[in-house]
């Protein structure tokens, strides 16, 4: 697009910065939702998880009603109240997931929304947090900052100083400290304050630093202060049983774990191949980074 | 603040429902008498998404059964919030002190047994989180962001810290948030990463007017250095009004155009007599009040008015005795008064607020209640996570922090005090 910049209108460069501007409101959790799904739902239909989709292809054409409940049946769901939006259907909306790979499909991760949109897609935006009156009063998105990032990965036990060996794969400190730029920090010289939203690319950067942190995050956890009670942590897993810890989960994701929490952690855990260890490490690594990315990618 | 994740997934849904709500594009989807046109929230439900993987399709109305005339009960997404003090603590821990809440304060609300309890426990750790010394490097964080400036003093260039860090004090120490614009001693501190350190700036303005809050701050002239200090009329009306110019608008704005001979494009909306400000009919040597195209007084106007206030700086922002900004023509000659007023005009803040001077530019803003609003906005904004009112357009209804504006003038403007309130808030602390 930047490319293109010269030539375009001003009214084609509003355009396109109301489209970006949408971009960075809804893109979060859109990779989220991707990548939560490659972590708790890979591969085909969950008998276990009833929040893995069963399959793609085969979305619903919609409904064309008024107000917005979830609704995955025919004709309109049972609910006899409506509201202006917030109950969160699973999959995508409108044709649903179509398993169509292609780069930019917009029901896959290759589509980010930084090309041509539709500028009313904010008037929609709009429409659905309803009048100024309410949409006010409601917490929106914003990222965390980056030194907010680095103090919360810092106390959770990730070492932000420490560098891979030669060929392997950075550390979470080398990708937070050379990610400043797509982590949207100031540049007060051009007069820019930190980004407030993700990027695309901010938010993919976010979930690499998560991942790569998360191994450090389960080997420290329990001797970190800010994750202990009295002096005394917990690991992320049970020694003995396996499972997900409730206070550890609960200090990776800033609030007591609900019971949901723990049993899709679980859930995620039992995706590992018997008898594997190294498979169970990986489950382990990637549950913990969703959790973080599904915790933190809003302030 | 979860279903912001989801605004992509729920977009969509909304597309019939937008083009129902053209009219009126504020106006709730779920309105039972939705307008003229546009189906009700009874009726028909569509065909609704059979597919799994998909979900909800565009639509899912929000009927009962399959057809029936069912009487809808009003609601918003208000009502579906729910309250939650540890969710609260988290927000409010990021925004306060830059880092999650530790476990054992997490589980010190969560093992409170009732509402009333974690929200007394929930109020003890906003008002500890509040006196930790990680605000005071939250509050310059946050100034530097809206003044979008920092820097350290080099070689010619002044501090550009000093006005972020002058404002994260006045906040801190309880002070005034007025004192931003009437200072007169103390508004160049320091932060030195755990505590304020009380420094004067050098002075940087005429006898007597040395200095005059951040309005004499040569950090802020410095970085918003630009022709006919346009620049820096916008940083004061974008950072302190919280809207973009016009500065002002004339309500009983009149067409045709109150200039002989002009054919105006459109109606001229600014207060200010239109004969007032620099162009073709006077001495101007830049045309504002060219009104072939869009009417430029409609923002100059306001904005002549109060630039030649701003123009004694120099690009490092160092006072001068005449005015010390350029203008775009060729040579780039220095700015003179006929280049924004005609001769005699005075400069003023608004349309019935006068301003002979920086310290009277400091009174008239502060007896503004646009900027007074605006400091609270921007901390509502902050806490909701908004986005900066003005460059991510997170305009915000007065009716929503009137309650929290109304304690701020009553409390002499603590902004400290308007920082608690609003972490403790209803809308706060339900998602």
């Amino acid at each position: 697009m930047n490319g293109k910049r010269d030539s375009m209108s001003r009214e084609s460069i509003a355009h396109y910065g109301r489209t970006a501007r949408l971009a960075r409101w809804a893109v979060p959790g859109i990779v989220f939702s991707v990548a939560f799904g490659f972590a708790a739902c890979t591969g085909k239909s969950n008998p276990v998880n009833p929040n893995c989709p069963t399959d793609t292809g085969s979305g619903g054409s919609g409904g064309s009603g008024g107000g917005v409940t979830t609704t995955t049946g025919q004709g309109g769901s049972t609910t006899t109240s409506s509201t202006t939006t917030t109950s969160v259907t699973s999959g995508t909306a409108g044709a649903g997931a179509t398993g169509n790979d292609a780069s930019g499909n917009e029901d896959n991760t290759f589509d980010h929304f930084n090309g041509p949109g539709d500028p009313f897609e904010i008037l929609k935006q709009h429409l659905e947090e309803g009048p100024p009156e309410i949409r006010g009063r409601l917490h929106s998105c914003s990222k965390i900052p980056y030194s907010s990032l680095g103090e919360f990965l810092k106390s959770r036990g990730v070492n932000l100083d420490a560098t891979a060996g030669a060929g392997q794969p950075k550390t979470a400190g080398q990708i937070y400290k050379e990610g400043k730029d797509s982590l949207g920090t100031a540049n007060y010289a051009a007069r820019e304050p930190e980004a407030y939203f993700h990027t695309t690319a901010g938010a993919t950067k976010l979930f690499d630093i998560f991942v790569q942190a998360a191994p450090e995050i389960i080997a420290n956890i329990q001797n970190v202060p800010a994750c202990q009670i009295g002096g005394v942590g917990k690991p992320m897993f049970d020694t003995t049983t396996g499972e997900c810890v409730f206070e550890s989960l609960s200090c990776i994701i800033g609030r007591p774990a609900k019971s949901q929490d723990i049993k899709l952690c679980n859930t995620m855990l039992q995706h590992a191949a018997p008898g594997n260890q190294a498979d169970l490490d990986l489950k382990r690594r990637i549950t913990v980074a969703a959790f973080l990315s599904a915790a933190h990618t809003c302030e | 603040m979860k279903r912001h994740l989801a605004p992509f997934t729920i977009a969509t849904l909304l597309m019939v429902a937008a083009g129902c709500n053209k009219d009126d594009p504020d106006q709730l989807l779920t309105s039972g008498a939705g307008p003229t046109g546009c189906p009700t929230t009874s009726g028909a439900g569509g065909n609704g998404g059979a597919g799994a993987a998909g979900g909800g399709g565009s639509g899912g109305a929000a009927t009962s059964g399959t057809g029936g005339n069912v009487v809808p009960v009003e609601k918003t997404v208000l009502d579906e919030r729910v309250l939650s003090y540890t969710e609260a603590l988290r927000s409010a821990s990021f925004k306060l002190v830059g880092n999650a809440p530790t476990l054992e304060e997490m589980m010190s609300i969560e093992s409170q047994p009732t509402d009333e309890a974690k929200k007394a426990k929930y109020a003890e750790l906003v008002d500890k989180m509040m006196a930790d010394v990680r605000f005071k490097r939250r509050l310059v964080e946050f100034w530097r962001n809206t003044f979008r400036m920092a820097g350290a003093a080099s070689g010619l260039t002044p501090s550009r810290d000093t006005a972020p860090t002058f404002a994260a004090k006045i906040v801190f120490d309880k002070r005034p948030f007025t004192d931003l614009f009437l200072a007169t001693t103390g508004t160049c501190p320091t932060f030195d990463g755990t505590d304020f350190i009380d420094g004067d700036c050098a002075p940087n303005g005429p006898p007597g007017l040395e200095t005059v809050g951040i309005l004499t701050d040569p950090g802020i002239h410095a970085q918003w250095y630009g022709n006919l200090a346009f620049l820096r009329v916008r940083f004061f009306q974008e950072v302190f009004s919280c809207h973009k110019a016009p500065g002002e608008f004339n309500p009983d704005a009149k067409d045709p155009p109150p200039i002989a001979g002009c054919e105006m494009a459109q109606t001229y909306t600014n207060p200010w007599d239109f004969n007032t400000i620099a162009g073709h009919t006077n001495e101007g040597r830049v045309d504002f009040q060219d009104c072939s195209s869009v009417v430029c007084g409609n923002c100059h106007g306001t904005i002549n008015h109060r630039a030649p206030l701003l123009a004694n700086f120099d690009e490092h922002g160092k006072y001068q005795p005449g005015f010390a900004v350029l203008l775009p023509l060729e040579g780039e000659p220095t700015a003179v008064m006929t280049d924004w007023l005609i001769p005699g005009e005075p400069t003023a803040y608004k349309v019935n607020m006068p301003a002979a001077d920086l310290k009277q530019l400091g009174q008239a803003m502060t007896s503004d209640d646009e900027v007074l609003q605006c400091a609270v906005t921007r901390v509502w904004n902050y806490a909701m996570s908004k986005g900066d009112v003005v460059t991510n357009s997170a305009a915000l209804s007065p009716a929503v922090i009137a309650s929290v504006v109304q304690s701020f003038k009553l409390s002499g403007y603590n902004l400290n005090a308007a920082w608690r309130q609003i972490f403790l808030h209803d809308d706060f602390v339900r998602f």
